[in-house]
């Protein structure tokens, strides 16, 4: 018989999670958001419930829609998601600390290719880690997607991923890739708050909509600059777009499936007034994590929390205090993936030791929390009772089952005495971390088929030398 | 047949490793050429095992369980063949005030499978009892374990004692509490952070390293 698991307990009640949702709903039919982009708008002009100020470009959903638009809400989760403890690594970052000289410096296509397959050792999920600076800038989200999958098997790979198609024609470029490499593809519409979206990310779902690819609706306001400063109106307005894009979605993308995005949901997210900076790992992120969580159990939603985030500038305690708390946290409250590992600084840093720092937390964690057997065996009347005084357990039949097996055996959380450490150099903890992520990337082993990479490079050298492309991005 | 004595050491198979050494003895091997070709070279290959943690505690004993029983096979013949060479003799005992033993029985067990000749005086041990069961069986070395940071202060006065008392025997210390640094400022010949290295720290310390 298993103990039963631990849990956490408080925060928002079921009542109250309706009572927002309930909220959120009329936000959406009575206030509705602005949608600017009038082939978008065309398409909804005429559909029951929908109505549209053309001068404003504000569309307002009756209820029923919105209601539809959540019942039929389809999540395509991986199968490794029921067991939990996925570990998303940090994306898109453009500083790294670089893993000989330990200096924060531009990130390379080097480090792409390295962070990835570094990534793909500790097996994370989500998008690509960092952005090859040194690549034309039309090109980056292309070589990001070809990279992640040519050199990783669950990196934008699934529903985890959230990557940027900026522009219709690389969003093309990027389609292709993922069907000659029978690899995940889904385009994402992030609201602009408040109630706005970008006008690109309009045109990319517009030009797909015949694709039947599927689209996921996200928001992510910032509490006090484009939200109420109060969590709970973050959480609120964060409910009423996403449900307002949801429903435009569920309407329009009619030849796949929507969701809503797991990562930026119903969330807001903190901003920092007294260094005027966006804030991740706080207090408050926590408990606006911890409020999503609820909501997302209450709404049947899968679980993710952004619990690796810290905004410490190095893996020191900061690091540890932040990433630890906020990750047991939000285990307890029910999540299953873990994201943002390796970031620093509030997602402005790149590290591959904080990766490989992170995947030992979230480890530490997961033994904490393992619900264990409560047996005859466990419980061991039958070794203590015949025990002789003096004599060990240590030749105990049940010492032998169990010695590397029973305990966690840490990577880097060193259990050694002071005399073992010294003997093995006295190194830090980062210094043990940069040995293992050099040695996971001395050992990676996955590459995608000869084949698909050669179909892959094909399509690359065409983007390369696209310019509409390169127009298209510089406008 | 060496090197299937040597595996069954570090496979911890005691069953095999006195079978194997009951067969070499049959059949006229000397007991020094078992010892130093098929069980030494076997607890050699578990104490590198153990100090890269590849092997772990409960392995290590029985190997060295093993190492024991083949060696006990061996102490029969001994005297029809030149007697048994061992590393060196050692006392061991946990110090005055302090009543732990688990690091002290380890590192004597351990040593023992190594090839020393091991007297443990068991735990809170007087000063002069370790002296005197020093001299009675001329010990090359001592070895004094403390759990606790009270107790360990007992092993400043017991090296000065022992020093003092004009035995010939290098004074090792070990547990929890003690450092190299400690271990110097004490004056003691040498410190091991741990059991497996406490076998090096003591063949050094008696020039059989």
């Amino acid at each position: 018989m298993k103990l039963e698991a631990y849990t956490l307990t408080g925060g928002l009640t079921p009542d109250q999670i309706g009572l927002m949702r309930d909220k959120a709903i009329e936000l959406v039919e009575t206030v509705g958001l602005q949608i600017p982009h009038e082939g978008l708008l065309n398409r909804l002009q005429g559909i029951n419930g929908v109505s549209i100020d053309k001068a404003t470009q504000i569309v307002k959903f009756r209820s029923d829609l919105i209601i539809k638009a959540i019942q039929e809400i389809k999540y395509p989760l991986p199968d490794y998601y029921e067991d939990g403890w996925v570990i998303s690594a940090g994306a898109h970052q453009t500083k790294i600390v670089d893993m000989d000289t330990g200096k924060i410096r531009e990130t390379t296509l080097k480090d792409l290719i390295e962070m990835i397959k570094i990534g793909d050792a500790l097996d994370t999920v989500g998008s690509a880690s960092v952005v090859p600076m040194e690549v034309p800038i039309q090109l980056q989200e292309i070589i990001m997607h070809k990279v992640a999958w040519e050199n990783s098997r669950r990196r934008a790979n699934d529903m985890f991923e959230h990557d940027p198609k900026p522009t219709v024609r690389s969003t093309e470029y990027i389609y292709e890739m993922s069907k000659v490499a029978n690899k995940w593809f889904a385009l994402g519409l992030y609201m602009i708050s408040p109630r706005s979206f970008d006008v690109v990310e309009l045109e990319i779902i517009d030009k797909f909509l015949d694709r039947g690819v599927p689209m996921w609706a996200g928001t992510m306001p910032i509490m006090g600059i484009n939200a109420p400063i109060t969590e709970k109106a973050g959480i609120l307005q964060a409910m009423f777009e996403t449900y307002a894009c949801l429903t435009m979605l569920n309407l329009l993308n009619t030849k796949s499936y929507n969701y809503i995005q797991i990562i930026d949901s119903f969330i807001a997210h903190p901003f920092d007034m007294k260094y005027s900076t966006f804030v991740y790992g706080s207090a408050e992120d926590v408990r606006g994590t911890l409020d999503k969580l609820s909501i997302h159990k209450h709404l049947k939603m899968p679980l993710a929390a952004k619990s690796l985030l810290t905004a410490a500038k190095e893996p020191d305690a900061q690091t540890a205090a932040e990433v630890g708390m906020y990750t047991l946290m939000a285990a307890l409250a029910g999540a299953k993936e873990f994201r943002c590992g390796g970031l620093l600084t509030s997602a402005e840093v790149y590290s591959a030791e904080k990766l490989v720092l992170d995947y030992e937390i979230v480890q530490y964690i997961k033994h904490t929390l393992q619900p264990e057997e409560f047996s005859d065996e466990m419980l061991g009347f039958d070794a203590i009772a015949k025990i002789k005084p003096g004599e060990s357990f240590l030749e105990h039949p049940a010492t032998f089952k169990y010695y590397r097996t029973l305990y966690w055996d840490p990577n880097i959380f060193l259990q050694s005495n002071l005399g073992q450490w010294q003997e093995l150099g006295s190194k830090s903890l980062v210094q043990y971390a940069n040995e293992r992520a050099k040695k996971l990337l001395a050992e990676h082993k996955y590459e995608i088929e000869p084949e698909k990479r050669r179909e892959l490079d094909k399509i690359y050298e065409v983007a390369a030398k696209d310019e509409a492309l390169a127009k298209e991005r510089q406008f | 047949m060496f090197e299937e004595l040597k595996a069954s050491i570090i496979a911890g198979d005691q069953e095999k490793a006195t079978g194997l050494t009951t067969k070499m003895l049959n059949d006229g091997i000397g007991p020094q050429k078992i010892l130093k070709e098929g069980l030494v070279p076997g607890m050699d290959v578990v104490g590198e095992k153990f100090r890269s943690y590849e092997m772990w505690l409960p392995e290590v004993i029985l190997s060295a369980k093993a190492m024991k029983a083949s060696t006990e096979l061996l102490k029969p013949y001994w005297d029809q063949n030149g007697g048994g060479e061992t590393l060196g003799k050692i006392v061991i005992a946990t110090v005055e005030g302090d009543v732990h033993d688990i690091g002290k029985n380890l590192v004597s067990m351990m040593l023992e499978s190594a090839g020393f000749e091991m007297t443990d005086l068991g735990v809170n041990v007087k000063i002069q009892a370790i002296i005197d069961a020093a001299n009675r069986v001329d010990a090359d070395l001592i070895g004094l374990s403390a759990l606790l940071t009270t107790t360990m202060l007992a092993m400043k006065s017991a090296i000065k004692a022992i020093r003092g008392s004009g035995s010939k025997a290098k004074v090792m210390v070990g547990g929890s509490p003690i450092t190299q640094e400690y271990a110097s400022e004490i004056e003691s010949d040498g410190f091991a952070p741990d059991a497996l290295r406490a076998i090096t720290l003591a063949k050094k310390l008696v020039g059989k390293s």
